[in-house]
């Protein structure tokens, strides 16, 4: 296992959010964390990368606990995409150099421009390396913040949300890149997500979030219908196409609908 | 990582040389205005004794009685009070996320303007002089200085302590400040109602910012004050620039964001504070410089921070300068020309976009 989460409590000043919550990623995994909202998808990435200190449990990478590093540590391990980053007047390149801060001294050195230049060159930004990022699209900058994240050299990429607010090309093109960095490298990636069926189409292994637990950690194949309904609450069938599975929501009895016929 | 076939791109280093060749294009025009306001004023020292004083330190008696002894202190006290004020309104924008961000949006300056007039009203150091230009003058600069500061003091430590109890996040601490600049204005006010004719124009007087209050001893303060705030900012570069990416995409990358962010506001205020309380309220350059520098390198604090420091200096030295000669002999009020210098520059800037 790359990513151990092992037994997580975490509530912000109320009840609990996550109770003992755990699962594992292995490497060249990328896992989505999906769930209905609020129900702290995005606490619990949170919690891996200890933005937000867990009540207790533990996460491990490559059987390392991270709860003894400081957060200078915890981020040459773990990467993460917020949902939101606020683009400036700073250049690509600047931003992507910016995921070298975990690993740099006192200054930039040659290496991180480097590593910049060639992970900018593995997205297929280097066009763009000197827009200035508040001038880009919203498909753009993700590529932008995925590149700072993957220039922080991590062994766990978190990505919150990373295909909300792009279109359908966008999308594909965002997670195929993530799925093949995560094939190639020693890494792992978990991301939330909320389009299920854009979920199932790329990611190896799902887990699916129902009142703060992990309600089921399942491949491709363990998906059902059932696991579906019970998490989401609505009534779903799911097709297979190819080798992925498809979900449609089933349209319920119209008279329970507050403005049915009648 | 298969990442091994890096190169440093030619165009990055170019653009990098760009904002580098600008940062020394400032120190040398800092250079030559020192000079030069040296050499001006009400009695022109031609420039080559100037030149002969500052770098072999010797020269006619009258020539460096002038320099050493009065324009000297002040052009240096310029460079240092507005590069104190640049830096720690450059700082502030990005700890606050916000253009208007600076110690004196969080009530620095009002705070520092009652500690002014309550030294002038309760400790009695307002005194009328009947000859010589200045006809109020401030009897007891220290003890006046001290309440400024004092009372800056205070207004920061409000924010601090509200900012400790709801997370540091930037709209408690710029709405409390600005809360902290309405209860001292209001103080100020109230204490000028019951003022008498004296004590009000001390406390007037006090307000308008003059450099010509800092002799050598305040200018050693003011220098040491904004350098050790220099290095901090220009420590914490890179962490700024995180957190211009948003606060979950600095912790993300192990960046202590609210730390930061308190310790910073108190280095900032500390240091505005500090100048404040020596040479009066000058209020622009702390606004006004760091937006013309990223306007001119960006937003990159790499280049940001040491960009602001020089374009301070530059700016509330030839605000200086020009407040000497203007009206010459009379001297009109730093402040004044800083703004009637900065405005239209920095609304032309606004107007005409970001350089590309």
């Amino acid at each position: 296992m790359m990513l151990e989460v092992d037994g997580i409590s975490f509530g912000y000043d109320g009840p609990a959010v996550l109770e003992n919550t755990s699962f594992g990623v292995r490497t060249h995994e990328l896992a989505a964390v999906m769930g209905p909202n609020g129900v702290g998808k995005t606490t619990l990435l949170r919690c891996i990368n200890r933005i937000l200190r867990p009540w207790s449990g533990e996460v491990r990478i490559q059987g390392r606990k991270l709860s003894g590093y400081s957060g200078r540590e915890v981020a040459r391990r773990v990467a993460y995409v917020a949902q939101r980053s606020e683009p400036g007047r700073v250049t690509a390149f600047d931003a992507v150099l910016l995921g070298r801060k975990p690993h740099m001294s006192w200054r930039v050195s040659r290496h991180d421009i480097e590593l910049t230049e060639a992970t900018l060159r593995l997205l297929g930004l280097e066009e763009l390396s000197l827009r200035h990022t508040d001038e880009m699209s919203g498909g753009e900058y993700q590529k932008v913040c995925i590149a700072r994240a993957i220039v922080q050299e991590p062994s766990v990429m978190l990505l919150d949300e990373p295909t909300a607010s792009l279109d359908l090309r966008n999308q594909l093109e965002i997670l195929r890149l993530l799925r093949g960095i995560v094939k190639v490298h020693d890494m792992c990636a978990v991301m939330t997500m909320h389009d299920l069926n854009t979920a199932f189409r790329y990611a190896d292994s799902f887990i699916f979030l129902k009142e703060g637990r992990v309600h089921a950690a399942v491949g491709r194949t363990g998906i059902t219908a059932d696991v579906v309904e019970e998490v989401y609450g609505v009534p779903v069938a799911v097709q297979w196409h190819q080798d992925h599975p498809v979900v449609l929501p089933l349209d319920g009895d119209r008279d329970e609908l507050p403005f049915g016929p009648g | 990582m298969h990442l091994e076939d890096g190169k440093v791109p030619e165009d990055y280093g170019r653009y990098t040389a760009r904002k580098t060749a600008v940062l020394v294009a400032g120190g040398l025009l800092l250079l030559l205005l020192l000079v030069l306001s040296v050499s001006l004023g009400a009695v022109p020292v031609p420039l080559e004794e100037v030149i002969k004083v500052l770098f072999t330190g010797e020269g006619a008696e009258t020539w460096r009685t002038i320099i050493l002894n009065i324009r000297l202190p002040q052009a240096l006290a310029a460079v240092a009070a507005g590069a104190g004020l640049s830096v720690s309104g450059a700082a502030m924008q990005s700890i606050l996320r916000n253009p208007l961000g600076s110690p004196f949006t969080l009530g620095v300056s009002n705070a520092a303007a009652f500690g002014a007039a309550f030294s002038v009203m309760v400790l009695s150091t307002g005194a009328m002089h009947s000859t010589g230009g200045d006809a109020v003058s401030i009897t007891n600069p220290y003890l006046t200085t001290l309440a400024a500061f004092a009372a800056s003091m205070v207004a920061t430590a409000v924010i601090l302590a509200v900012s400790r109890i709801r997370r540091a996040s930037p709209e408690v601490m710029i709405l409390t400040g600005v809360a902290m600049g309405s209860l001292f204005t209001a103080g100020t006010m109230f204490l000028q109602y019951f003022a008498d004719d004296v004590q009000l124009a001390a406390m007037v007087f006090w307000t308008f910012g003059d450099l010509a209050r800092a002799s050598w001893r305040e200018l050693a303060v003011i220098s040491a004050v904004t350098a050790a705030a220099s290095v901090y900012f220009l420590f914490n570069r890179l962490n700024y620039n995180a957190m211009d990416a948003g606060d979950e995409t600095a912790r993300g990358l192990g960046v202590p964001v609210e730390p930061l962010r308190l310790v910073g506001m108190l280095v900032a205020s500390l240091v505005t504070a500090t100048i404040i309380a020596f040479v009066g309220v000058i209020g622009f350059v702390g606004l006004v410089c760091p937006h013309v520098v990223r306007r001119i390198v960006g937003d990159d604090h790499r280049f940001l921070i040491p960009g602001s420091i020089l374009a301070g200096a530059v700016l509330l030295l030839a605000a200086d300068t020009a407040a000497r000669l203007a009206l010459a002999p009379r001297v009109l009020p730093v402040a004044v020309i800083t703004a009637f210098i900065g405005a239209p520059v920095f609304i032309l800037l606004l107007v005409r976009g970001y350089r590309r």
